[in-house]
């Protein structure tokens, strides 16, 4: 057998393990869940009634085109802003050493294991009326009322949706600087690179994958979120994460939820299409050896 | 001063801002904890330890702690193992290579709810018990083998082939060079990911709601509790949380400094 | 070289945890093991919490275990999902909701076993107002109401005027008095029903789809005064306990609950009338010990239970014995009067259009 055949076993054979593993858990459900979202919800339970019903619902009412959108323009949003946040954190990271570094990489690491419930319940005492930034403001004598809009708006939903996720940023972002070689660094900087043109000519570039895996992992998740802009977006936070938890949770329509979700998944995989293609995503990433 | 310099000191401040944004909920945490209110919120009524003596009595926390410990550890194995073998893998070339990677990003794209209701289906129809490792495990594994690929496969995607050939050339063979040769450079790597997917399935509780019967990984137990309950120590427990983690991380983090380094 | 990424050596940690968690582990689980039967239950936490718990589990000599309840379409749902009919000893449902799909299109196609009421002796005790939510067919039982329950407005008395008539009536979640301090629950059917019974509909269950849209615009329109819409009841009481909200939507269980904790809030009798709910609970047919499931059904029957259902959960029980040996005042006060119909209320039966309701509410969330 010659050797790029050899080479293309060994290569099927190394990602079947994962590749099994999600035909079970992750391509069959899906399969489900095209087939639930054919079907219709009765008094009964769910009869299998084989149809774009659910589908035409979709479609037809206006409500759920607008959460779409607003759904999609806050998860790029908060991507944008989480990856401006956690970008220069990365930095800082790299350019520790040892000790000092792992400290201030578990420092980032523990606010994570205080709970996701535990932490959405803290912004509250942080924005809101009674709380920190308020109380704050209002004995410096600065205000007199307490500042209303701090929370429950899609603002806070952002200041929510970025600090939830900021590991998942740096993370990479982080681990893709520390590849870079520093004597690659000063090659450039003997050049006559300025610190700007460092960074963007080499620098930038050479974080890519890094930064592309967080901004996907980021958006990916915000486009799915729905406890943090139920706490903190008051009426303002619908997101079609909520939507869709709402027809599994109360009000019992599966199939209905099973169509919203479909239809998310299409958004989202048309959204990586086109921005994929745009920005050499595939390349970027799946780059094979060359 | 010179140009690093300025650098340096904007990196400096940059990050202090940033830990102190992190940082400022969990403070408030803290104070909380000690907070002698019903309400978990300001107005600060006065100090007391109450809810710390009410949540360590109770041996609900620590059994949560201990399932999502282990389910936690056991997950992240498996992921990343996973995750390493399909990055390894990705590097030939092979038919239809390209779905690999959009079915590896299913499980985030999924809505969490999505995700918990059709493992429910499933184990329904397939009469396997719902327990703990039947089921919440499948479901953790499943939900961070994306995170785990995402992280790791940056950075063997990038990894210098040139020392593979080159070890190969001495005539090492293709498990030695990964022992010997690529596996030490990703080691951190593949540390950071072990972390990083532990960390994530420690968080995740809105798959494992459908699929666990009446066992309680933290996740769970917290969202029962401020479900149908006024929770006043729940301040109390993520302080627990975080000291616990915090001991056992800097228990790790010393016991790894003894070790000569490689 | 660069340093490297000097992180603790992730085995040796890992160890450490999988050490300890055995040893916990090993502790937990030889302190268990009894020969008791345990049942697993889907009810709401509330009802077998505490002294409740207790009385049930001594009376039918079993232990439960209980599920994450989240709501009741969710409890039923998992009953009607793959495997629901054997995975849970006793399920709950709201009995206007559940009715149906429990008792499925025609006979034999119940998803409940039939109640084999000789083991349910306290099922006489059941007085005569619970008696329509008795669920069954054919001559036979299979579902058993266990609790009342209402919602209604729920206010923090010490930040508004509790003489203030605007509070015995639904209209104060909507008018603009409390604007910016007023607080919804995430539940489609009970907002809606709220705001109809507020415009003045009688059977806001009847209503027509334009009808429903006609409330749903007066929603949106009011929309701006609301402060946050709450979904669990630490939000609930965190919320009045900050001054984000002081009037509010409540469950019964969360007005009890922050009465419980301390907390200063008031509860209306509207005058448009409270919501009122009965809960039942079901047996699924495929489910094994059925005779301790019996024995649990008519522990929350019994007097001794009865008695205490109130003081943990607000609930009220359908047998009459709890309200016996209060006064008229406190019988009116724990929500007595409804069973006698003194206190005004509405129960909630499932709308034809429910799915208009739920695109209604979708439209008010996203506006």
């Amino acid at each position: 057998m010659d050797a790029a055949k050899t080479s293309s076993i060994r290569g099927i054979l190394l990602v079947l393990p994962s590749m099994l593993w999600l035909l079970v858990f992750a391509i069959i459900p899906i399969v489900v869940l095209l087939c639930m979202s054919t079907w219709t919800s009765t008094m009964f339970g769910i009869e299998r009634t084989w149809d774009l019903k659910n589908y035409v619902t979709i479609v037809s009412d206006s409500v759920y085109a607008t959460i779409l959108l607003r759904t999609a323009r806050i998860a790029v949003i908060a991507t944008l802003l989480s990856l401006l946040f956690s970008y220069p954190l990365a930095m800082f990271l790299v350019s520790m050493k040892g000790r000092t570094r792992s400290l201030f990489l578990l420092l980032m690491f523990l606010p994570f294991w205080s709970s996701y419930v535990v932490r959405s319940f803290t912004w509250l005492p942080v924005l809101g009326r009674a709380g920190l930034i308020n109380q704050t403001l209002m004995s410096l004598g600065i205000i007199n009322e307490p500042i209303e809009w701090l929370v429950f708006n899609e603002g806070a939903v952002y200041v929510g949706l970025v600090y939830v996720y900021t590991l998942f940023m740096v993370l990479p972002i982080f681990l893709s600087l520390d590849r870079i070689d520093p004597q690659v660094l000063e090659a450039a900087r003997d050049l006559g690179g300025k610190p700007y043109q460092v960074f963007m000519k080499v620098i930038w570039p050479l974080s890519l994958p890094g930064v592309w895996s967080g901004c996907v992992m980021v958006f990916l998740i915000s486009v799915g979120a729905y406890v943090t802009p139920q706490l903190l977006g008051g009426t303002q936070g619908t997101m079609i994460g909520n939507v869709i938890a709402t027809q599994f949770l109360n009000t019992n329509n599966w199939p209905l939820g099973s169509a919203l979700s479909i239809v998310l998944i299409v958004m989202v995989a048309v959204l990586f299409a086109i921005v994929g293609r745009r920005l050499g995503l595939k390349q970027l990433f799946l780059g094979e050896r060359a | 001063m010179t140009e690093g310099a300025w650098q340096t000191a904007a990196l400096r401040i940059y990050a202090a801002l940033f830990y102190l944004f992190l940082y400022v909920p969990i403070l408030v945490l803290i104070v909380l904890s000690f907070n002698d209110s019903p309400a978990m919120g300001f107005p600060f009524m006065g100090f007391t330890t109450k809810w710390y003596s009410n949540v360590l009595a109770g041996g609900e926390l620590v059994a949560a702690m201990t399932n999502s410990v282990l389910i936690g550890v056991v997950s992240a194995f498996i992921a990343t193992a996973l995750a390493l073998l399909t990055s390894l893998g990705l590097r030939h070339r092979f038919l239809m290579k390209g779905v690999v990677f959009p079915i590896i990003l299913i499980p985030i794209v999924m809505p969490g709810i999505v995700s918990g209701v059709l493992l429910l289906v499933y184990i329904g129809i397939s009469g396997v018990p719902y327990g703990l490792w039947t089921a919440v495990l499948p479901a953790h594994i499943t939900w961070v083998l994306p995170f785990a690929f995402l992280t790791l496969h940056p950075q063997i995607s990038r990894f210098d082939y040139a020392l593979e050939e080159a070890a190969m050339d001495l005539g090492a063979k293709p498990f030695e060079v990964f022992t010997r040769v690529l596996f030490p450079i990703i080691r951190p790597a593949l540390i950071a990911t072990l972390l990083f997917s532990f960390t994530i399935s420690f968080d995740e509780f809105i798959r494992t709601l459908f699929v666990i019967s009446v066992d309680r990984t933290v996740p769970i137990y917290l969202w029962v509790l401020i479900m149908d309950r006024v929770v006043p120590f729940l301040p109390a427990i993520g302080v627990v949380l975080m000291t616990i983690s915090m001991l056992i991380a800097g228990a790790g983090f010393v016991l790894s400094q003894r070790s000569p380094s490689r | 070289m660069t340093d490297r990424l000097k992180l603790p050596s992730m085995h040796r940690r890992d160890m450490l945890k999988l050490g300890a968690g055995a040893a916990l582990a090993a502790g937990f689980g030889g302190a268990a093991g009894a020969q008791e039967v345990t049942l697993e239950v889907m009810l709401p936490n509330a009802i077998i919490s505490g002294k409740g718990r207790e009385i049930v589990e001594k009376a039918a000599g079993v232990k439960l275990s209980d599920a994450p309840f989240q709501s009741t379409p969710d409890a039923v749902s998992r009953l009607m999902a793959p495997g629901g009919t054997s995975r849970f000893n006793i399920n709950f449902g709201i009995v206007d909701f559940a009715r149906q799909p429990v008792l499925g299109p025609s006979a034999g196609s119940e998803k409940v076993a039939a109640l084999d009421l000789a083991k349910i002796p306290n099922f006489s005790k059941i007085s005569a107002p619970y008696k329509g939510a008795i669920i069954e067919r054919g001559g036979k039982t299979y579902g058993v109401p266990i609790l009342l329950g209402y919602n209604t407005v729920v206010y923090n008395t010490e930040k508004v005027d509790v003489k203030d008539p605007l509070l015995q009536s639904w209209g104060a979640l909507f008018e603009d008095k409390y604007a910016g301090k007023i607080g919804w629950f995430e539940n489609a059917h009970q907002m809606i029903f709220a705001a109809a019974l507020y415009l003045g509909k009688d059977q806001p269950s009847s209503m027509s789809d334009a009808e429903v849209r006609e409330v749903g615009d007066f929603m949106i329109k009011k929309k701006k005064n609301v402060r946050v819409i709450w979904t669990s009841f630490s939000q609930a009481a965190n919320l009045f306990a900050t001054g984000e909200m002081n009037v509010a939507f409540a469950t019964l269980p969360v007005y009890t609950q922050l009465t419980a904790q301390g907390m200063k809030v008031g509860r209306s009798w509207v005058k448009e009338g409270v919501q009122s709910l009965i809960g039942d609970v079901f047996i699924p047919k495929d489910s094994s010990h059925q005779d301790k499931s019996h024995a649990v059904i008519n522990a929350l029957l019994s007097d001794e239970y009865a008695k205490i259902l109130p003081g943990i959960s607000g609930y009220l029980s359908p047998n009459g014995i709890a309200g016996e040996g209060l006064s008229e005042q406190e019988k009116l006060d724990a929500g007595y009067g409804i069973n006698s119909g003194v206190t005004k209320h509405r129960p909630m039966p499932i709308p034809a259009n429910l799915n208009t309701w739920i695109e209604v509410w979708g439209r008010i969330k996203s506006a």
